[in-house]
């Protein structure tokens, strides 16, 4: 005993860092570097870059301007593309928590059995990749596609439902459903059916204890669902890359043509700043508002 | 407040009879305990009359109203659930308004009732508290206010002191069934504990497989069971198979293993019919046997001159319990009794004693096929 004792205090000796910090953290410095190096490093390059001028041999010059922030603001066509962008997280957002919320409800009250299966099924959007998935509702959704072809048999139809804010938008819910379902299903799977039974018991009808009982006490993972599929979709690239076909300009889309084809690497960091800035004000202002709401809840 | 009636209540999942043609009827203002083993029908019998569960056959009345098929929220019942199921994101106070709020009662009438009743139930300055800052007893006395105030007509309790430790448990029986009195609400008390049972109760019925075994003031459960059943559930108890020799009104000669033994029994009881006789540890007396073979059977004999309710053996086991002493006493015959008596004076392990109880004391149940299970039962409770 006095052995190992003695051996834990000399491990404990060596392996304390100065500071007073203690050994748990250590525990935090791989994820630290990882999001160091490959996430905030580059974030201050773009930060740095956007307060560079335009050069027409290199990435950008180093002489300091606001001309890039200048002309991303000022740019009326740049605020309709992020207006779309917000559009189509906010929508999508909606949408998902809609359809989310009865499936997640019956998953957190399905026996065990049941479960497993409908979480394969839940989870089968992500089981395959985001451009042949993207095909795939190409496929379906193309003016000959096979939705229209079915709708034709009933003499509807053609509808166009690609390369417009349609396409996008279905493509878009569907892929981002698990990530609304899973936190849903994990908050309503903690509360315990009892306590609808007590509204219920209490006089309260199946629609008020809905509100006044089930949705707030589900509101952290509507919190996290929401917020996961909000984040998401502002960031999706492939899906209104590929079902807009560039009829339909979000911002990551504009982020990637201003660099890639304009070549303008500082204006396409300073939109990638101005939309950053706008996504954590409305983030930050989601958050409190939920917090308000769940204030009774922590 | 209203009576209770449920008649030939039945109900099965799938294909499991949870609870089986099932006839209760609650007076006015009595408080019933449903007692048994867990799966025994109890719960399900309680979630039935709450609307929680809809009974596949049969009738729920509450007061003159039909209710067998209304949605809880139409049954005006006061639940109170094992966990609570208090709301964790409403205050103590708006848990207890909950059900006014539901019965649009002005907001003034409910202040002030709210308030009323958690100062009756001793939670006054605790209304701003959420839940989880309440301790288990508080919860539990929130969750009774819940039910309480909105005068339901009937008050529904699931093992409601399941969840508290020991000595709150036994505060809170008296608590609730002084409660329960002042209130004068018919009650339906779901509990497997049958301490809980016995003090609690007016009558108390008790549950197997679906089905009432027995239904009666706790004192008959206690001392007069109908079947093996319900005197191996209820109580700690010797149970002896024998076969009768004598009937005689209700008093019962049997035969065992043991030596004959005279007792109590219903006279429906004949001659020849094979019982269990059931003999309470803390009715036994125990003495050492000094050697002098002048002292055994002195006090009761039959006519013949055998002792009757009179045993020797050699204690096997011995189990301080403080107020008692618990004991297992070798009778011969393969017959185990245990015996509770006061701690002095004390015999040791394979100390040969004297056992001898009343007639009044013993009661016969007749054995009614289930001697399987009963066997295995008093090898559990006898043990």
């Amino acid at each position: 005993m006095s052995t190992a004792s003695g051996a834990n205090r000399v491990l404990e000796r060596i392996t304390r860092i100065p500071f007073g910090l203690n050994r748990m953290i250590l525990l935090i410095v791989p994820a630290f570097f990882l999001v160091l190096i490959f996430f905030i490093g580059p974030y201050l390059y773009l930060l740095y870059m956007s307060f560079m001028s335009q050069a027409p041999a290199a990435p950008y010059e180093s002489t300091p301007t606001l001309e890039n922030y200048s002309i991303a603001i000022r740019d009326s066509f740049n605020w309709r593309v992020i207006r779309t962008t917000l559009q189509f997280g906010v929508l999508t957002t909606l949408i998902t928590l809609v359809l989310a919320y009865p499936l997640a409800y019956h998953l957190a009250r399905a026996s065990s059995r049941v479960k497993g299966i409908l979480l394969i099924l839940v989870l089968s959007p992500l089981l395959v990749g985001i451009v042949i998935r993207s095909y795939g509702w190409m496929i379906l959704l193309a003016d000959t596609g096979l939705v229209n072809q079915a709708l034709g048999v009933f003499g509807l139809g053609p509808y166009s439902l690609m390369y417009n804010q349609t396409g996008v938008m279905i493509a878009l819910v569907h892929i981002y459903m698990p990530f609304m379902v899973l936190p849903l299903a994990g908050s309503l799977q903690n509360i315990d059916p009892d306590i609808e039974g007590a509204s219920r018991s209490l006089g309260a009808s199946p629609w008020t204890t809905f509100w006044r009982v089930t949705w707030p006490l589900s509101l952290p993972g509507v919190a996290a669902g929401s917020i996961l599929v909000f984040v998401l979709t502002i960031s999706a690239y492939v899906i209104p890359a590929l079902l807009g076909g560039y009829n339909v300009m979000t911002l990551p889309l504009l982020v990637v043509q201003t660099v890639s084809q304009l070549f303008n690497w500082p204006l396409g960091s300073a939109l990638a700043m101005v939309f950053f800035a706008i996504t954590i004000a409305i983030i930050w202002l989601y958050m409190k508002f939920l917090n308000w709401m769940m204030r009774g809840l922590t | 407040m209203g009576s209770i009636d449920l008649k030939s209540l039945t109900k099965r999942f799938d294909d499991v009879v949870a609870v089986n043609n099932l006839n209760l009827e609650l007076n006015d203002g009595e408080l019933i305990a449903l007692l048994g083993p867990s799966g025994c029908g109890k719960t399900t019998t309680l979630r039935m009359i709450a609307g929680f569960e809809m009974a596949d056959e049969g009738t729920i009345s509450i007061g003159e109203r039909n209710v067998t098929t209304l949605a809880p929220e139409k049954r005006n019942a006061g639940m109170v659930f094992q966990n609570y199921a208090l709301f964790p994101h409403l205050t103590v106070y708006e848990n207890v308004a909950f059900g006014l709020e539901m019965r649009r009662v002005p907001k003034s009438e409910i202040h002030d009732r709210v308030m009323a009743i958690l100062e009756k139930v001793q939670l006054g300055g605790l209304d701003a508290r959420y839940p989880r800052q309440l301790s288990g007893g508080q919860q539990q006395r929130t969750a009774l206010a819940r039910a309480l105030v909105i005068n339901p007509e009937v008050l529904l309790l699931d093992e409601p002191l399941a969840n508290l430790d020991a000595k709150l448990r036994e505060e809170m029986r008296f608590y609730i069934r002084s409660l329960q009195q002042e209130f004068e609400i018919t009650t339906v008390y779901v509990t497997h504990d049958q301490a809980e049972a016995l003090v609690l109760a007016d009558r108390i019925a008790v549950m197997m497989n679906g089905v009432i075994e027995q239904l009666g003031s706790p004192e008959e459960i206690y001392r007069r069971p109908q079947t093996p059943i319900v005197a191996d559930f209820v109580g700690l108890t010797n149970l002896v198979p024998g076969v009768i020799t004598e009937q005689d009104g209700e008093r019962s000669l049997v035969e065992t293993r043991a030596g004959v033994i005279r007792g109590m029994g219903p006279d429906s009881l004949l001659n020849g019919d094979t019982v269990l006789v059931s003999v309470r540890p803390e009715t036994l007396r125990i003495e050492g046997v000094k050697g002098t073979a002048g002292l055994m059977g002195s006090e009761q004999h039959d006519g013949t001159g055998s002792a009757v309710n009179q045993l020797e053996g050699d204690v096997t086991e011995r189990a301080f319990l403080g107020n008692l002493i618990d004991y297992r006493i070798d009778v011969g015959g393969g017959e185990l009794f245990r015996v509770q008596a006061a701690p002095t004076p004390s015999y040791d392990v394979s100390e040969r004693v004297n056992l001898t109880f009343p007639e009044s004391e013993v009661w016969v149940v007749k054995d009614v096929g289930e001697s399987i299970s009963v066997d295995s039962l008093r090898g559990e409770s006898g043990a």
